[in-house]
């Protein structure tokens, strides 16, 4: 789907028949991997969720939607258990071993300068598995080859990752992830460093991988993703959460504080009316009422 | 050639190029990490907090180089703690750098008497180290070699990406103690070679130019190993053939050969500014 569809909504899900074979499109009884149960967490003493529930099924592919400073990097680093909730419970059904978890974070999060090869990378992506001091197994490195191969990366893996292009590292970062054998992929904005003509390829490797994983990703634009998801959730410190993948305008009306057109090619969301003072103080307001930390527990 | 051999001749001297060779090793290993885990300013920072130290152990008459590495470590552990990411706010790096230096100062004015051997732990006399002194060295590179032997995978998973290893259930917060730890002690001997100013060279250049050479972690280790081996030998023998200052001969040999790699190469600055 390399160009923006035309279709004016495709936020709305596919026809049930373009699903890829023996796939069960998540039906709100498939088995819960996390839940989340009235979250509230954030840093330095600010919220930056607000009683978040959220239920995350096997099968699903879940888009969680919203502006920067919503709060989307830290419902992802609540789901990896990077950030401890000051309130409200997180259930984890995974099987009990690192690795269950995918993560796939943003490029920002690393030095593209650094010494390493594009395949001791994607090793890394097994150090889950294994006990402290964590050596690595024959194995561990046919794993991570084979991760390699999945993501077209086979002939690039002796290569310096400063070489790659921004698509290329977006997978090796995806091969990463996937070579710990996880059942579910969280994946930060995972198009923000892609050039455009290659978001489209990604997209297809991540429904390709939507057959075997459950897929978690967190975006400021659903455009290049809408024909993908199953799921969306919107976020701005609090959770709006629609299981059909279906967006409407009210939600995102709800959601960025004023109305916006659904679908803008490529701009995350058009303002269509003049902002009010709730939408202007964006993620960062104050808020009145907000919970606040519990007493001893920063961020 | 000849040289060297006319250099091994003598005990002070045959100290002073076993130590260079342990030093190197930790060029190599710590230099490396600090390097690319961008902990050079703090480096710095920890060489001179640590006279503070110094400075009150030579007030109270006690062997100075204890002092410096209880005040290195010490920092090290504070700048470490809390967020157990290694990077600690410029600021309080640069105010433990400058009242190390006052407090260090302070002692050594209080100290009744001239204090001939200040000019050492400011500017370093490889010459003056003894066969104790190598050994202890040569214990550390050891140590640090072992460690990073040990725990190679989880050192270079939290130096690349510390939220990824986190995730993996690599304790990213205990490696980064670790390599800071390592840092404080590896600067508290180095001190010795070249002194608490120019220590943080010994730990740069040869990182920089292996990082401008080698694209493997393995290989950068080791390539900065022979690097620090040339700047510090190399050093030590433009010193004795030019009646030079140990310590500063090799941080211009070390910036000399940086500038003809540039030269000879066009160098990719590290890190990128």
């Amino acid at each position: 789907m390399s160009p923006q569809p035309a279709n004016p909504q495709p936020a709305n899900p596919q026809p049930a028949e373009s699903r890829p074979a023996g796939w069960q499109p998540g039906p709100r009884g498939a088995e819960p991997l996390i839940e989340l149960h009235g979250v509230t967490a954030g840093y330095d003493g600010e919220p930056a969720l607000e009683e978040v529930d959220l239920t995350v099924r096997r099968g699903d592919f879940l888009a969680v939607l919203g502006p920067n400073g919503g709060g989307k990097t830290t419902l992802l680093k609540v789901l990896l258990g990077l950030v401890e909730p000051w309130r409200g419970r997180v259930v984890n059904h995974l099987p009990r071993r690192r690795g269950a978890l995918g993560y796939v974070p943003q490029f920002a999060a690393f030095d593209r300068h650094f010494p390493i090869r594009v395949r001791e990378v994607v090793e890394m992506g097994r150090l889950g598995l294994r006990r402290p001091p964590r050596r690595l197994t024959a194995g561990d490195r046919a794993a991570a080859r084979n991760a390699l191969e999945r993501m077209g990366l086979a002939a690039l893996a002796e290569r310096h990752i400063g070489d790659l292009s921004g698509g290329q590292l977006q997978r090796t970062l995806i091969a990463r992830a996937i070579a710990g054998e996880p059942e579910v992929l969280l994946l930060d904005e995972p198009l923000a460093s892609v050039d455009a003509e290659l978001r489209g390829t990604l997209v297809e490797t991540l429904e390709a991988l939507h057959r075997e994983l459950t897929l978690v990703v967190v975006t400021h634009d659903l455009t290049p993703f809408a024909p993908a998801v199953r799921q969306i959730a919107c976020i701005n410190h609090r959770l709006h959460y629609h299981p059909e993948g279906k967006l409407t305008a009210g939600m995102l009306e709800e959601v960025y504080g004023c109305p916006v057109e659904l679908i803008a090619h490529g701009v995350p969301h058009r303002v269509l009316a003049p902002h009010g003072p709730h939408a202007e103080a964006g993620g960062e307001h104050a808020g009145h009422g907000r919970p606040q930390p519990p007493a001893g527990e920063g961020a | 050639m000849e040289l060297l051999a006319e250099l091994w001749g003598y005990d002070f001297l045959r100290n002073a190029l076993l130590a260079s060779l342990a030093a190197s090793v930790l060029c190599g290993v710590v230099g490396t990490l600090m390097v690319v885990k961008r902990l050079v300013f703090l480096g710095a920072g920890l060489s001179h907090a640590a006279f503070g130290g110094l400075g009150f152990c030579y007030w109270l008459g006690v062997e100075p180089r204890i002092g410096a590495g209880l005040v290195a470590a010490g920092a090290a552990l504070l700048l470490g703690r809390g967020s157990g990411r290694a990077r600690p706010h410029d600021a309080t790096v640069g105010i433990l750098w400058a009242v190390g230096m006052a407090v260090g100062i302070v002692f050594v004015y209080r100290t009744p008497g001239y204090a001939p051997n200040l000019m050492t732990y400011l500017f370093g006399n490889v010459l003056a180290v003894s066969g104790r002194d190598v050994a202890a060295i040569s214990i550390l590179a050891a140590l640090v070699v072992a460690a990073l032997a040990t725990f190679y995978q989880e050192t270079v998973a939290v130096a690349f990406d510390e939220e990824f290893a986190a995730v993996q259930g690599v304790r990213s917060g205990a490696v980064t103690t670790a390599i800071l730890l390592l840092t404080a002690l590896s600067v508290v001997f180095l001190i010795q070679l070249v002194g608490i100013i120019l220590v943080i060279a010994l730990l740069t250049i040869p990182p920089v130019a292996a990082l401008a050479l080698f694209r493997g972690f393995r290989a950068v280790v080791v390539a900065s190993t022979l690097f620090g081996m040339l700047m510090t030998v190399g050093g030590l023998a433009l010193s004795y053939a030019l009646d030079l200052p140990s310590g500063p001969a090799m941080v211009l040999l070390g910036a000399a050969g940086l500038l003809l790699l540039a030269a000879w190469r066009r160098l990719r600055p590290w890190p990128v500014a």
